[in-house]
């Protein structure tokens, strides 16, 4: 069989969800870790930023290949998610459900956080790359028109990442099925593992807006 | 006990189909689901009218004709039991019960609460076996196998086709049912020449004949009247994904 | 009327060497001469499944027929204890001569020589084959398989996988049959009812099918025909058999030419959960090996209300250990289950209905404790306690003998080959190889010796002297002569319109088979049973009622052909017990026992193979085959 109809199968399908969204869960980390400079100061922020600016056409290519995950994630989704539909002939049915709730809405997760992951490019990516306008990245971030100044814009970061950790809950456990992880000597490993990256990573990002958005005006 | 029975009746599968009501009196708690449905019917039939059509066999819980959706659960409330094993002492007096066929596009349904599964039988043929004809076979003691792999692979084994993991499945998927024949094969040493091509055949089959994809939310290992685990999903995924590479690598040679 | 003169056709020679002679001898077609020929087989359990996939392998065309909606759906698949090899892995002194003794002795030297020889030498590949289809053999910790003593005999030879033996083998020859429907060699026909076959010029070469889903009649045409249809339990209507197991297939062979040998000898096991009620649908086994720990008792006392507990050791009878000192509770099936009626019928049976004994395992709990049980019989334990709702490691189980396998069935010579040429019968479905009685762990060795390693051979042979049908002949007047005359008989069924379900007069049948042909017979029951029969047959004709339409679904329909067949065989049932002035194995006349109320077996006069030839409205026609016996001595069986 080939390749292609290898990954294209419904087992296939899904084997490449648990690839792009391991290794999509493995940039948070690592964008966290950039954004945990803000905490240290706005020069330092910055000095970060434009470090990491100075790598150029590296960059360009990280990002090309961010876009072609989640893209590839989420087209994938979409497609299991219409089979499975077709699949399943509902009905009259008295329902009793013993799935969990972050298995059942993973789709719905999904899909707020491409909303989120879309305004969140077209503001800070557009503004750093693009449209600076001499504002410093520190500024860009805690200003009040995109920036967490805006208590609307931290509110909804606040709930998409945290929607965004309900769909990693679920996404990195199935993942570890997926990739046949479960049920081996590493599936303990692994599931200590996974609680870093749906728990205290998004809760590190959520310490973000939580800090500039309302803290630091409060304290 | 009494109970009222709503129960889905469809003539054939090219006609539509509804949920009618029957009630029964003065049933003994301690006689079997499905001996409760033959008074039901036997009344059906003194009454000229047709009786409710389901599949059963054996009434011991090992062929797998049995099974239907008792108050939205497969095989009805009792953990680990076909419905054939079900007994009315699980119910209450004047408990409403109703029944409808496992639902599924794979498992079309043929009448009242009797669906196709010949989907299964698809999915067993495009590999489910080792290529060994009549005769051929060296002496069996030729071949050991821990222990711990074999009795292993009979867990897996013990599958007996019932449909219950698909009907319990939001997405009706077939993963249980195919990653259990999978999962047998690839722990015995018999099933390792063959294990590349099966592992991707069986699920080439599966996706065409509709079943949907697995979502990993373990619906199914609850609802298997055999207790059928999850670990047969991840085993049937690792045989995936060592058969993609396998192929992979040999492209590239 | 045709005269048989019944021979086995086995060839002559050395017993042990005779079957490898043989098979060098017999023709053989190449693959590409094998195209040629398509082969019919009803029923894909161990025995059809396997023959269809071995068939298949030799380059036959295979077309395969069952009710079922697939071949993983057969009843060999509840089969719980294991499977005989003659394999000596344990080196307690077992072989092949040693199993044949067991198998001919066990079945009370009703059973042809050759045929239970080949049997025990069968046996081996047997075990080698499902091994290497990937059967899940119990294992030791070595990694070699493991066995077990079973059945009351004194070698480990017991292949097993836990308690479902029988599913992982019939999933073993479901999985070797899948292999060839893939490669198209095999086309399997699901929810099909065969209800007649089909001669021409003699030769069976067709069939009549139902298809359960849209009723329609159509015949088949082919070059042999296998029946592989499995036994006729049901006609007691309660057994341990499935629901729809029946001997419809058998029957419809039987009126077209094929005798019908020991109808009689049919296997009451005794560790079964007893009747409850009237709604009683069926009857569920508790394996044998509960035996071993268990001890069998009723009260001293007759209607002895007490419960369990409140009798006293001094007020019990633990009749098996009283009567045999020697095997105790470990007696054959048929002496364990004969004693228990017998109690029962004295009055002192337990239980609301008084027709069970109780299986008692205080004794081995307080010796050998609870979690020694538990780890042994843990399943069985919970399955008893699902049915009854009443915790066996508390208070004694209840049990009761039941309807289990039939020995009886098709007559076949040593090919497997019934009287119609052409027509062939494998597995439970032929009178086979157990005589008047079968021994544990050895039907799924018959299945799957028929299938797997005889059958091939000898249909082989027969069809490489037959030339090929070469394409369909369902156009002949006999095929179209025959599905009209289905077609009438199931319209006459559909205007009956009565006020009978069927299932109640197949009730009433089981009520008679059970009292008078079944645990223990005598001429005024038989007589009884021919008188009662006729009559069931009157009302089914004429008081029956089957809602519906016969282009649909129909399970009333379905079960209304099916025991239109199993009053006829009940009769014929009671013609073979009659004849047989004697008792052995599972056929107990009580004219014919001894001081000790042990079976009293008449070589002299009943050293035959009872085979009945069908004749419409008039009394069956006995042809007897002589059984001769040059390897072994016959003995009475003792147990005491």
């Amino acid at each position: 069989m080939s390749i292609i109809k290898l990954l294209t199968s419904s087992v296939g399908r899904k084997i490449l969800m648990a690839i792009t969204g391991l290794s999509l869960s493995l940039f948070m980390a690592f964008h966290l870790f950039g954004n945990l400079f803000l905490f240290v100061g706005e020069a330092a922020f910055n000095e970060y930023v434009n470090k990491l600016h100075k790598l150029g056409f590296l960059i360009r290519i990280a990002e090309f290949f961010l876009v072609l995950f989640v893209g590839s994630h989420a087209y994938s989704g979409i497609l299991l998610w219409i089979k499975n539909r077709k699949a399943k002939k509902v009905v009259s049915s008295y329902s009793r459900d013993n799935t969990s709730g972050a298995a059942k809405s993973a789709a719905f997760t999904g899909s707020v956080v491409f909303i989120f992951l879309a305004t969140h490019w077209s503001t800070f990516w557009y503004k750093f790359n693009f449209d600076l306008q001499g504002m410093s990245y520190y500024y860009v971030v805690t200003e009040s028109s995109v920036g967490f100044g805006s208590p609307a814009v931290s509110i909804f970061y606040i709930i998409a990442i945290a929607l965004l950790g309900y769909h990693l809950k679920h996404g990195i456990a199935s993942a570890g099925q997926t990739l046949g992880i479960v049920g081996t000597k590493y599936e303990k490993t692994y599931n200590n593992v996974a609680a870093i990256f749906w728990f205290w990573i998004p809760l590190g990002f959520i310490s973000i807006p939580v800090w500039f958005g309302f803290l630091v005006r409060i304290l | 006990m009494n109970i009222n029975l709503k129960i889905w009746r469809q003539r054939s599968a090219s006609k539509s189909g509804d949920v009618k009501k029957y009630r029964l009196e003065n049933i003994d708690p301690n006689i079997s689901f499905l001996e409760m449905l033959d008074i039901l019917n036997i009344k059906l039939v003194k009454e000229k009218k047709d009786p409710v059509a389901f599949d059963h066999d054996c009434r011991e819980g090992i062929c797998g004709s049995c099974g239907f959706m008792i108050n939205g659960q497969p095989h009805g409330p009792q953990r680990a039991t076909t419905v054939c094993q079900l007994h009315m002492r699980a119910f209450k007096n004047e408990d409403d019960i109703l029944l409808e066929p496992f639902r599924a596009e794979s498992f079309p349904v043929i009448k009242d609460l009797s669906v196709d599964r010949k989907a299964f039988d698809k999915i067993i043929s495009s590999g489910g076996y080792v290529s060994t004809n009549t005769g051929e076979a060296p002496e069996a003691n030729s071949i050991t196998i821990e222990k711990e792999f074999a009795d292993e692979a009979f867990l897996s084994s013990a599958c007996i086709g019932c449909g219950a993991c698909v009907a319990a499945c939001k997405n009706s998927s077939a993963m249980l049912f195919t990653s259990a024949k999978v999962a047998h094969l690839s722990l015995l040493p018999q099933g390792q020449k063959e294990a590349k091509n099966r592992v991707t055949n069986m699920v080439a089959t599966m996706d065409e004949a509709g079943f949907g994809s697995c979502t990993n939310t373990g619906a199914c290992s609850a609802e298997c009247p055999k207790e059928i685990g999850q670990i047969n999903i991840a085993r049937l995924n690792q045989e995936y994904i060592s058969s993609t590479l396998a192929g992979f690598l040999k492209k590239k040679e | 009327m045709t005269e048989y003169n019944l021979f086995s056709k086995a060839p002559k020679g050395d017993l042990y060497t005779k079957w490898e002679d043989y098979k060098k001898s017999l023709k053989t077609l190449t693959p590409e001469e094998a195209n040629k020929y398509k082969v019919i087989v009803i029923g894909t359990g161990l025995a059809g499944a396997s023959a269809s996939a071995t068939l298949a392998e030799q380059g036959f065309n295979v077309h395969a027929f069952s009710f079922h909606e697939s071949p993983r759906r057969a009843h060999s698949i509840a089969a719980q204890g294991g499977i005989n090899a003659a394999k000596n892995y344990k080196g307690d002194g077992d072989s092949v001569m040693r199993l044949f003794y067991d198998t001919i002795k066990g079945g009370d030297f009703r059973s042809r020589e050759d045929n239970v020889y080949r049997l025990a030498e069968i046996s081996k590949s047997i075990i080698d084959q499902c091994v290497a289809q990937g059967v899940p053999f119990a294992r030791e910790y070595g990694g070699l398989l493991d066995n077990r003593s079973f059945g009351g005999v004194q070698v480990s030879r017991t292949f097993y996988a836990r308690g479902q033996t029988g599913q992982q083998l019939l999933l073993g020859a479901y999985s070797a049959l899948s292999r060839q429907l893939e490669k198209k060699k095999v086309v399997f026909y699901p929810r099909h009812d065969m209800l007649d076959i089909i001669l021409v010029d003699g030769k069976a070469k067709g069939i009549v099918t139902r298809n359960l889903i849209d009723g329609e009649i159509k015949t088949h045409s082919a070059d042999i025909v296998i029946l592989a249809t499995g036994g006729y339990s049901n006609v007691y209507y309660l057994s341990t058999n499935a629901m729809a197991s029946n001997v419809t297939a058998n029957w419809r062979a039987h009126r077209k030419g094929a005798l019908f040998a020991n109808p009689s000898f049919t296997q009451i096991h005794p560790t079964c959960i007893p009747v409850k009620n009237d709604f009683q649908s069926k009857l569920t086994l508790m394996s044998e090996s509960l035996r071993n720990d268990g001890r069998v008792w009723v009260p001293k006392k007759k209607n002895d209300q007490r419960k369990a507990v409140d009798i006293p050791e001094d007020e019990r009878d633990y009749y098996l250990e009283r009567i045999y000192p020697a095997f105790g509770n470990l007696v054959p099936r048929d002496v364990a289950s004969r004693r228990a009626k017998e109690v029962c019928d004295e009055g002192r049976g337990i239980g609301p209905t008084g027709f069970a004994v109780y299986l008692d395992f205080q004794k081995a709990i307080e010796e050998k404790g609870e979690d020694f049980i538990r780890e042994k019989y843990g399943n069985l334990f919970d399955m008893y306690q699902n049915i009854t709702d009443e915790n066996p490691y508390k208070t004694p189980m209840k049990i009761y003998p039941a309807v289990h396998y039939t020995m009886g069935g098709l007559w076949v010579d040593y090919n497997l080959m019934t009287t119609v040429e052409g027509l062939f019968s494998i597995g439970e479905s032929n009178f086979s190889d157990h005589g008047a009685n079968r021994l544990g762990a050895s039907a799924l060795m018959q299945g799957l010796a028929d299938g797997y390693f005889v059958i091939p051979h000898t249909a082989m042979n027969f069809l490489a002297q037959e030339s090929p049908l070469m394409g369909d002949i369902t156009d002949r007047q006999e095929f179209k002569d025959a599905e009209e005359k289905t077609k009438k008989e199931i319209e006459k069924l559909m205007s009956i319109d009565g006020k009978l379900a069927v299932d109640e007069v197949h009730r009433e049948l089981g009520k008679i088979v059970w009292d008078k042909i079944g645990m223990a017979r005598n001429e005024a029951g038989l007589k009884e049973a021919l008188a009662q029969i006729p009559k069931i047959k009157e009302s089914f004709w004429n008081n029956i009622s089957i809602p519906g339409s016969e282009k649909d679904v129909n399970q009333e329909l379905e079960k209304a052909l099916r025991i239109k067949d199993f009053i006829e065989l009940a009769e014929l049932m009671a013609y073979d017990a009659l004849d047989r002035k004697e008792s052995c194995g599972a056929h107990f006349r009580e004219e014919y026992q001894t001081e000790e109320n042990e079976a009293e077996r008449n070589d002299e006069s009943y050293k035959y193979v009872a085979a009945w030839d069908y004749s419409e409205n008039q009394e069956p026609k006995l042809f007897k085959e002589e059984l001769k016996y040059n390897n072994v001595k016959l003995k009475t069986r003792s147990y005491k």
